[in-house]
């Protein structure tokens, strides 16, 4: 059987790098008891897929994670038995059954949501002008270095929504795996007009929800919505 | 959330962030309102080398057991943020609260290896405390030393208010019970550190008084004040299915170096190899009994979820029970899919049959430490392991499916000479050798023998036999190392034989640490001021800066490595009282040169002076 498990991340812990995680949660599936699968061989390891990769620095409200397991005896505990076992910062929010033949949530991912709270008083000055340029322009472009040169992306075809609301933007973006767009991306082209640098440490990133896509192929859902909720005692 | 010492500024800029942020698994936070000490652990290296260690959890867990005590943890920040710590002017903090270390009741230090004492003037220097203790008052903390160097603090004893010399769990409780006492009286640090002295196993470096003869030997070692005692007593556990064990050990986030939990069977060890210090140090010999093991193991699996586990002591294949602790792990493991990762057991059917069970054994390697080449130098250094003992264990091995071999020696060893330099070559010939005469061709499955040769440079260390002995020079460590290799080129199978070395500068400082003196702890000063930290890491390692500052400072290397040691000389560590006597040791280094073998404990005790524990496995009058 399959599950989907939904997870926060917040706090200090926002430095603990993806793999790092997926570490911390193998030990903590294990010692939670979960009757989790197992590969064969000598060194038998979880059959786990984790969503979008999360940036170090980045906090989150809503991660995920697919596991495998065995039994669903004792499942109404696998909530409150996963939280017994996690950090200060990291938080188990539900398990979700996943049907049989649905993709894993590495491949699933479509779409990624954040928030951006500024902290660097001169980009506040100009964001909510910056997001109505965005928001008017036909093209708005980005400018990666690759190992072949220099690469440009129209971001206007990678974020679908954008806001914002006192000093925090708020989009939603491409995040599939041929397309994921970084947060950061986004802000340097908005702020690029203005001249105003912008590094990690002059604001907090947030991501706020990762989606699949929806029964429409344009539309895009949380990634466990249509799935049934393991119960939660 | 705790709010972190450092900015996200720096943190993001910085090389793994995870080390400074504490939050694991498993670490304790506590309300320090509440508490009467507050007592910050170091291991002078990287985070990652630290979390590793198994005697840091140990008083960490015990100190946190303890209402009025909160424990943290402080490691070496890397080189980028020790620039910007500098730069910014942030005092090093602790992980858990990320207060200052210098806010703290004490700092203590454990002293794992010789290579690690610049790191510990950087950890001093960062926190803002003085680096010599003399220039410390009561606003900065009390510096404490524990761990196998502290078995000759004398080079590093400027630098630390007390050491504590022996296994921690025992005396610490009297140490902090003195400190409140004496903190609600308002004595003076001076009046704490004579008090302290006086507790069974705690050094107080200011309490002693050393004089040197012309030749610059020690000629007198004494206590300032009457009261304090001329030896220091190392503590032991007396029964260690008894004391605390931390079976809820701290879970680093990144990959420590070892990365799993560790079951401790034993300590000190039977055989009496006449180079190796932690065979001395840790007698008399104590197990841990089966039932606290297994409850232990099973307690560590649940609270840590770990992937793999080990056995820890000096010669595991020498636990009494071993066949049973390993059936039961192997049962427990296998149940909860849980790597088992041996230590390295002699080489019978019954370990064979284990390691087959636990590991792939394409991938798995057997490892022998004969240590010397020849039968006359194993006999020398009392290594109860011959040629036929190796021979047939690889042969077994072989016949099992096992093609790799990795070999342990070391050169430089006393009475050494050519033959058994050329007895390593030998040895690993005769390796393959009896892998082409066990295994057909046709059974060889397109597999090849593989056997890796690596040596390491002798060091004599306190409390061993060769603590007499002169080590050998530079020259001679590269002559050997040149001839070892030509020893296995010659052989018929020298394409199946790797061969690895160290380097030899680091050895030389070594050496000088090992058997050093008071006078010494200036050279580590002006060292560390020239730039030297972090001396373990082959990167930033600079043996000229090491020999400037020993030339600065007046001092001879060779005084300390190569000099001819008398019978009768009186050693800088000779005030600490291991149990195991200096007589014995003497007529063990007598033995040595004679060629003689001596039995190892469970065979027939040698009265080395532990008995007087009165609980040790095979000593008489054991209680
Ligand atoms: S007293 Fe005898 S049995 Fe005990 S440790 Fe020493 S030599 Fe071994």
């Amino acid at each position: 059987m399959k599950l989907r498990v939904r997870f926060s991340k917040f706090g200090p812990i926002k430095y603990i790098g993806h793999l790092d995680i997926m570490r911390f949660v193998q030990k903590a599936i294990k010692a939670a008891d979960v009757p989790v699968k197992y590969t064969e061989g000598f060194s038998p390891h979880q059959v786990l897929s984790f969503a979008a990769p999360l940036g170090v620095g980045t906090e989150s409200e809503s991660e995920y994670f697919d596991l495998e397991v065995v039994s669903m005896e004792g499942c109404e505990t696998f909530v409150s038995r996963l939280n017994a076992q996690m950090c200060e910062g990291l938080t188990i929010l539900g398990i979700y059954e996943l049907p049989e033949h649905a993709k894993n949530a590495m491949a699933s991912v479509s779409a990624a949501s954040y928030r951006i709270k500024l902290h660097n008083e001169d980009a506040k000055a100009v964001l909510a002008d910056a997001v109505r340029n965005f928001i008017n322009a036909d093209v708005v472009l980005s400018y990666k270095e690759t190992k072949t040169g220099i690469k440009e992306r129209n971001l206007k075809e990678a974020v679908y929504e954008i806001g914002t609301e006192e000093d925090s933007l708020f989009f939603t973006c491409d995040a599939s795996s041929g397309g994921n767009l970084k947060p950061s991306a986004l802000l340097e082209a908005l702020l690029l007009p203005y001249q105003i640098p912008c590094k990690p440490w002059d604001y907090d990133l947030i991501r706020t929800e990762v989606y699949k896509t929806g029964e429409k192929s344009d539309s895009y859902v949380p990634l466990f919505e249509g799935l049934k909720a393991v119960p939660n005692d | 959330m705790r709010k972190l010492a450092l900015s996200d500024e720096i943190l993001l800029q910085i090389d793994k962030p995870a080390r400074y942020i504490g939050g694991e698994k498993n670490s304790v936070m506590k309300d320090k309102t509440d508490i009467a000490v507050r007592f910050v652990m170091c291991f002078p290296d990287l985070y990652e080398i630290g979390m590793s260690h198994l005697g840091i959890q140990i008083l960490y867990g015990m100190f946190n057991s303890y209402p009025d005590t909160w424990c943290e943890r402080v490691y070496s920040p890397g080189m980028d943020l020790d620039a910007i710590l500098r730069e910014k002017k942030i005092p090093l903090f602790a992980l858990e609260s990320q207060d200052p270390v210098k806010n703290f009741d004490f700092l203590g230090i454990t002293l794992q290896y010789e290579m690690c004492y610049t790191n510990i003037l950087q950890i001093l220097d960062l926190s803002g405390i003085p680096l010599f203790a003399k220039d410390r008052t009561l606003e900065d903390p009390i510096v404490i030393g524990g761990g196998p160097c502290s078995y000759n603090p004398e080079p590093i004893a400027d630098f630390f208010d007390l050491f504590y010399i022996g296994e921690g769990e025992t005396r610490y409780r009297d140490l902090l019970d003195l400190y409140k006492k004496d903190k609600e009286e308002g004595v003076s640090r001076e009046d704490f550190l004579h008090h302290a002295a006086l507790i069974p196993g705690i050094y107080v470096p200011s309490m002693y008084h050393v004089t040197y003869s012309e030749d610059g030997t020690i000629a007198s070692f004494d206590p300032i004040y009457e009261d304090v005692p001329k030896t220091v007593k190392k503590q032991i556990v007396e029964d260690l299915s008894d004391s605390f064990y931390p079976t809820k050990p701290v879970l680093p986030f990144i990959k420590a170096t070892q990365d799993r939990l560790v079951l401790e069977i034993m300590r000190g060890c039977i055989r009496g190899c006449r180079f190796c210090q932690a065979g001395q140090l840790y007698r008399p010999i104590r197990e841990r009994s089966i039932e606290t093991l297994k409850e232990y193991a099973r307690e560590l699996i649940a609270n840590t979820g770990h992937e793999e586990i080990c056995l820890s002591s000096l010669s595991s294949s020498d636990y009494t029970q071993l066949e049973e602790l390993l059936l039961f792990l192997i049962d427990e493991c296998e149940a909860k899919k849980i790597n088992i990762s041996l230590p390295s057991l002699r080489i019978d059917q019954f370990s064979l049959d284990v390691m087959n069970k636990v590991q792939d054994v394409k991938k798995s390697s057997l490892t022998f430490a004969p240590e010397a080449g020849s039968q006359r130098l194993r006999n020398v250094i009392n290594k109860g392991l011959t040629e036929e003992d190796i021979l047939a264990g690889a042969k077994l091995a072989f016949e099992g499916g096992w093609n790799k071999v990795k070999l342990y020696f070391m050169l430089g060893l006393p009475t050494e000479t050519e033959e058994d330099i050329k007895g390593i070559g030998l040895l690993c010939n005769e390796i393959c050798k009896t892998y082409f005469e066990t295994v057909p061709k046709e059974k060889r499955n397109g597999q090849k023998i593989q056997v890796t040769a690596s040596t390491s440079f002798f060091i004599p260390k306190p409390f061993t036999a060769f603590q007499w002995a002169q080590m050998n020079t530079e020259t001679d460590f590269r002559e050997k190392a040149y001839q070892t290799r030509l020893g296995i080129m010659a052989t018929l199978n020298q394409r199946s034989i790797k061969y690895n070395w160290h380097d030899t500068d680091v050895s030389v400082l070594e050496g000088v640490f090992a058997r050093g003196d008071r006078k010494i702890a200036e050279a580590i000063q002006k060292a560390y001021e020239n730039g030297c930290v972090f001396d373990a890491w082959n990167e930033t390692f600079h043996y000229d800066r090491w020999l400037n500052a020993f030339e600065e400072c007046g001092l001879s290397i060779e005084f300390y490595t190569t000099r001819k040691r008398e019978d009768d000389e009186i050693f800088p560590w000779d005030f600490i009282d291991i149990g195991v006597s200096k007589a014995f040791l003497l007529r063990e280094w007598h033995n040595a040169i004679e060629e003689k073998v001596s039995p190892n404990c469970r065979m027939q005790c040698q009265g080395c002076g532990a008995a007087t524990y009165g609980v040790g496995l095979y000593c008489p009058g054991k209680k």
